[in-house]
């Protein structure tokens, strides 16, 4: 038997799924997705990788520091292969974490020798943080989130990382905006 | 067990703030030889650089500062006298009371004492905090302030205080730092709206316990409406620079909302530093990168409470109208405007730290070791970057040498003619003034005779020169004959291949940054 509830359930899923194709047909990003497909060029660029530039930055810092022990400490356990690598995987995490890249073009940090552009409406920007709100107060909450940074973590790490590959991230955006009106 | 932990606490306070106080820094920036001279002069004369007694706003090459942190200072000045030291020390205290205040109102809000601790831990090593406690800076004063005024004012709310001492230390953070003057009324006003509601009695309540705070604004209210009181938001703010093309109400609209959000972006929060480079520490960001879980634990732990409890709801507030300020400024991701946003995310990560902490022994000696691995790392970090990266690559930024230059200018003024500061790339004059201890009184003979319409117009007025030294903006094509004259130069204003090969010129001294590149060149013009 189909209780009253079930119905006004479907019936928030039917409004959320109307509200999710909306936002993606307003949003300039998900309409580049053939010129990105064609254009986007995969090449995989681990944080492990040893770099010369990241070598000569290495010896670079620690050339600042003096002979005492307090100098010598700082300078291996700051700047080493190991922290580089944790930095590198924060450098490419943590621009996909930022509104201002999906609704703003980036602004105030565009991103050198990148033409930046807006990839979902400013204005829509009450709308996600309302559904933002309505998610954290889901129990499931942690793991959802937990889920789309497991993705951008491994992309980042892989270095991955180009508008295409963050589509996956868009969507999830656009889905937490549906959550704003059911 | 508790009362040790937070004595603990307030001494890692103190350390990482009073140690090194004025030997570890990057250089002494000229924000801070103002600050420094002209609370020295209050506390000679009861008056400042240019001899105006008593200001409300002290102005020095154009920039206003407000009064609080001067008049501070030079109470300490009138015992401790002129020191690099000294005219931090008040951003330092202001620092580690921060952190006794952040404990005080966790404590209140939550009822936790180990929550209120934790967050008094992470204020006490959180880099921004730190940071902004070792410079002479006085938004970390205007910071504390308002701390207090929050801790009260919330105790107010809850019936368990007056609200006067609240809103008059509020005031005392309007008179210490431009971005609480729109920030403290904002915030102040929607929780005492929230108190009295329509209840007419409370509002007469409020109004008459807020008498000691007019009175004590009365100064500052008359200050707003004159240039001097106009100058610093008319220079920054948005519409003030050329940075939009075609200032459209729409587009101004989006601009802002793309400032605002920044000061939440964790890109910007836990990776890239302020974009002034005398704001930041080589590869260090408003918050240690490792701390990205319990920002996100943080807040949604935070929205979770606000509901039930009205404290941490007037702490989200505030975090939310912080960046206003900053937000409508031209100046992008701009960390001492927005000053006052950290505090309360930095509580926002505390109860993410907080909430992640395991109830399992094995979890939490698991937990407890990852923390404190990271918290070595983050501490010998923060040491590298300040101690040994940032004072290599930024001293430029922070006017590094000058004290080595005044020296040098010190010890040949006698035998020299003229010595000419060239005034191109900084503002020679304040750092001259406080490294050479120059006397007030004497200066006031010089700076009294300028025309000076001290509240009245923020244009520029200046001396130029004390003594047989001068300065001004030189122009080397046209001066280069000057005989007799010293010029001290920047070495980007004055490269070796402008004078090397003049039999006239002679190069008297090259003053180093530490990085071992040329910051001045002082040269003398010679007879052939």
């Amino acid at each position: 038997m189909v209780t009253k509830d079930f119905r006004f359930r479907i019936l928030d899923f039917r409004i959320q799924i109307g509200i999710f194709v909306l936002i993606v047909l307003l949003a300039p990003w998900f309409w580049q997705i053939p010129k990105l497909w064609t254009e986007t060029k995969w090449r995989v660029d681990p944080v492990w990788k040893v770099d010369q530039f990241e070598v000569a930055d290495i010896n670079r810092f620690r050339s600042m520091h003096d002979e005492s022990l307090v100098g010598k400490v700082t300078a291996k356990v700051h700047y080493n292969k190991i922290s580089f690598m944790a930095e590198q995987t924060i450098v490419r995490t943590l621009p996909y974490w930022d509104l201002g890249f999906y609704f703003t073009a980036n602004h105030p940090r565009e991103r050198a020798g990148m033409v930046e552009t807006e990839k979902l409406r400013w204005w829509l920007l009450p709308v996600f943080l309302f559904g933002l709100y309505k998610l954290v107060k889901k129990s499931w909450a942690l793991k959802y989130l937990g889920a789309v940074a497991v993705y951008v973590l491994l992309v980042s790490v892989l270095g991955l990382q180009n508008d295409l590959s963050m589509m996956p991230v868009g969507l999830s955006i656009v889905w937490v905006m549906s959550l704003c009106f059911v | 067990m508790f009362r040790l932990a937070f004595v603990a606490v307030i001494l890692i306070a103190i350390l990482m703030r009073f140690v090194g106080l004025d030997s570890w820094g990057m250089g002494f920036f000229r924000d801070e030889a103002a600050l420094g001279y002209n609370s020295w002069s209050i506390a000679k004369t009861g008056a400042d650089e240019f001899g105006q007694k008593w200001p409300v706003v002290f102005r020095s090459f154009e920039v206003f500062f407000l009064p609080a942190y001067e008049y501070m200072t030079a109470a300490l000045m009138s015992v401790a006298g002129l020191s690099v030291w000294s005219t931090r020390a008040v951003a330092a205290a202001s620092g580690v009371w921060l952190v006794i205040v952040s404990v005080f109102l966790i404590k209140e809000i939550s009822n936790n004492k180990w929550l209120a601790l934790t967050a008094g831990l992470m204020i006490a090593i959180v880099p921004w905090s730190v940071y902004f406690s070792r410079g002479a800076f006085e938004g970390n004063l205007a910071l504390a302030f308002l701390a207090t005024g929050v801790f009260l004012i919330i105790r107010a709310h809850e019936n368990k205080g007056k609200w006067w001492p609240g809103l008059l230390v509020m005031t005392a953070a309007m008179y210490s730092y431009q971005a609480e003057r729109l920030i403290v009324p904002l915030w102040s006003l929607i929780v005492v709206s929230s108190w009295c509601g329509r209840d007419f009695r409370r509002w007469k309540q409020v109004l008459v316990e807020s008498i000691p705070a007019i009175i004590l604004g009365l100064p500052l209210i008359w200050v707003w409406f004159t240039p001097a009181g106009l100058h610093r938001a008319a220079g920054v703010s948005l519409l003030s620079h050329s940075g939009l093309v075609d200032p459209t109400p729409w587009q101004v609209m989006r601009k802002i909302v793309a400032m605002y959000i920044s000061y939440f972006s964790p890109h910007n929060l836990f990776w890239l530093p302020d974009f002034d480079r005398q704001r930041s520490l080589v590869g260090m960001s408003v918050f240690y990168w490792w701390w990205i879980p319990l920002y996100v634990v943080g807040v949604i732990r935070v929205i979770g409470e606000i509901r039930g409890n009205k404290g941490w709801k007037w702490i989200v507030i505030l975090m939310l109208i912080a960046p206003l300020p900053a937000a409508v400024t031209a100046d992008p991701f701009h960390t001492y405007r927005s000053l006052v946003t950290y505090w309360p995310q930095t509580l926002v990560l505390a109860v993410g730290l907080f909430k992640m902490w395991p109830k399992q022994t094995v979890r939490r000696i698991l937990m407890g070791a990852v923390i404190a691995g990271f918290s070595v790392y983050g501490i010998t970090s923060w040491i590298s970057s300040y101690v040994y990266v940032t004072p290599y690559e930024r001293g430029f930024y922070w006017d590094q040498s000058f004290d080595e230059t005044v020296e040098f200018v010190e010890g040949i003024k006698s035998e020299k003619e003229k010595i000419v500061w060239d005034t191109g790339y900084s503002e020679p004059y304040i750092q001259y003034l406080f490294w050479t201890r120059y006397n007030p009184r004497k200066l006031h003979e010089v700076t009294r005779a300028l025309p000076l319409d001290y509240y009245g117009s923020g244009e520029r007025v200046r001396f130029d020169h004390l003594e047989n030294v001068y300065f001004e903006e030189v122009d080397w094509p046209t001066r280069r004959g000057d005989r007799g004259t010293v010029f001290v130069m920047p070495a980007e204003r004055l490269p070796v291949s402008e004078f090397v090969t003049d039999p006239i010129v002679k190069l008297l001294k090259e003053i180093k940054f530490k990085n071992g590149q040329t910051s001045f060149r002082i040269v003398e013009i010679v007879e052939d």
